[in-house]
């Protein structure tokens, strides 16, 4: 009962009052559709806070049993345990808040995604070296003449520019739509009760 | 226009469901099919044999958003094969950058344990939340890739251009990888260094469940799948022939 029925009942009524209320937004649907949506959100803050703990259990663990990891996970056990005074202590304005945010966690975040413009280049190069295709030709020939395009001023590149962007908007909304209906079938089956991801089988 | 055209879909798509269930109830029905699923299995025992490990990467999708339903699918296709893995307790190590993913992905690797009776093996540190936004999680998932003995690296679920983090570290430890997701940018890191049979892109990644757990609901959703699809393909053709002949204003 408790391991089947109920989380199924709870995931069907729950489904279809959320679909609904995404369809008939003047009704009280909507407002019903809003209150779970907002229960959802703060399921999701606890469990981020199950979360953090993981993150000390692991590093933690790892600091006990295996030396040669043992100063990165001090150093990411020290820090999420400084973090969660300064934030939880203080709150999220504080200037200290702040400063960990705006000199800390965006400045490290920002150089790691410029890296994986250089990575990704990287690694194009190296599939030449791995699948020696056509295809993997027309791939690195499209970085390139992509990277080139966006140098202002370059007229042929811009229109190179014009031509690869209308094939690419082309196969991602192919790609766009098929994505929506495997998200519709899978969220479909959830909500008529035929396939149980949050329950015993 | 929008509003109806929702409507249908969905409409469609549970008579669809309806239909292909009573029909293929017993029965697997014909269907295309995906070689990254069928061998996720194997990675098992392959692993095992060299005395390493597998990393399973489920990315940054979680279950309050739109991403939920890769997320599911993502974990559906990996049943098989975490299954197998409670068979031998040879636990695979599942990293994860949404809070929600992390509980539900401890909870799959638990049932996989259950469902043989043995639930108390699983131990939690089996599912690691490394970090919660997506470009910190890939570079701590790709250190791992890189320090600890890893045989297999399998990447499902929500990634975007921070994938290229871990295809690094697969090229340079020359680890056999497989990896799908539904994002664009994602599946353009991924492309160069998968090859056709170690990739799935966009709505095949919905197909893992009926290929790897093979029942009804599975099977029948796929088929549904490629109905609602074919009447998608009709309707951009109807359209585009309605706009060439100058009717769509």
């Amino acid at each position: 009962m408790f391991k089947r029925t109920l989380p199924t009942i709870t995931a069907m009524l729950v489904g279809w009052l959320v679909l609904l209320g995404a369809f008939f937004p003047s009704t009280p649907l909507y407002q019903v559709r809003s209150l779970l949506i907002q229960w959802a959100t703060v399921l999701g803050a606890f469990a981020l806070f199950l979360a953090y703990l993981n993150i000390l259990q692991v590093h933690l663990a790892r600091m006990a049993h295996t030396k040669r990891h043992w100063t990165s996970s001090f150093l990411v056990t020290v820090t999420a345990i400084g973090a969660l005074i300064i934030v939880g202590g203080k709150g999220p304005q504080h200037p200290w808040t702040q400063l960990l945010l705006n000199y800390v966690l965006v400045p490290g975040e920002s150089a790691l995604l410029a890296m994986t413009a250089i990575v990704l280049t990287l690694t194009g190069i190296q599939l030449l070296r791995v699948r020696r295709q056509a295809e993997s030709a027309v791939f690195l020939i499209v970085v390139i003449l992509a990277l080139f395009s966006v140098i202002p001023y370059w007229g042929f590149f811009s229109l190179v520019h014009t031509w690869l962007n209308t094939l690419a908007i082309g196969g991602m909304r192919g790609i766009v739509i098929g994505v929506a209906l495997g998200v519709t079938m899978t969220g479909l089956r959830i909500i008529v009760g035929i396939d149980r991801p949050h329950s015993e089988e | 226009m929008g509003f109806y055209l929702a409507m249908g879909i969905v409409f469609i798509g549970v008579i669809a469901l309806a239909i292909y269930g009573i029909r293929y109830r017993d029965t697997a029905p014909e269907t295309r099919e995906f070689p990254v699923f069928q061998a996720l299995s194997n990675e098992v025992g392959r692993v095992a044999e060299e005395g390493n490990s597998i990393h399973i990467a489920l990315g940054s999708g979680g279950l309050v958003r739109e991403d939920a339903m890769a997320s599911i699918a993502s974990l559906q296709a990996l049943t098989g094969l975490l299954d197998l893995a409670a068979t031998y307790d040879t636990p695979p190590r599942i990293t994860v950058a949404d809070p929600t993913l992390y509980l539900l992905a401890g909870d799959w690797m638990r049932r996989s344990y259950a469902r043989l009776g043995e639930a108390s093996l699983y131990r939690p540190l089996m599912v690691q939340f490394s970090a919660p936004t997506p470009v910190t999680y890939a570079a701590m998932a790709a250190t791992n890739l890189f320090d600890d003995p890893i045989g297999s690296n399998i990447m499902l679920g929500q990634f975007n251009q921070e994938v290229s983090f871990l295809n690094d570290a697969v090229l340079r430890r020359g680890i056999y990888s497989v990896g799908g997701t539904t994002s664009l940018s994602g599946a353009g890191s991924m492309y160069p260094v998968l090859a056709e049979q170690q990739f799935v892109l966009g709505e095949d990644l919905f197909a893992g469940g009926a290929e790897v757990i093979s029942r009804s609901p599975y099977w029948s959703s796929l088929l549904a799948q490629d109905v609602l699809r074919g009447i998608v393909i009709l309707g951009i053709v109807l359209a585009m022939i309605y706009s060439l002949l100058g009717m769509g204003g």
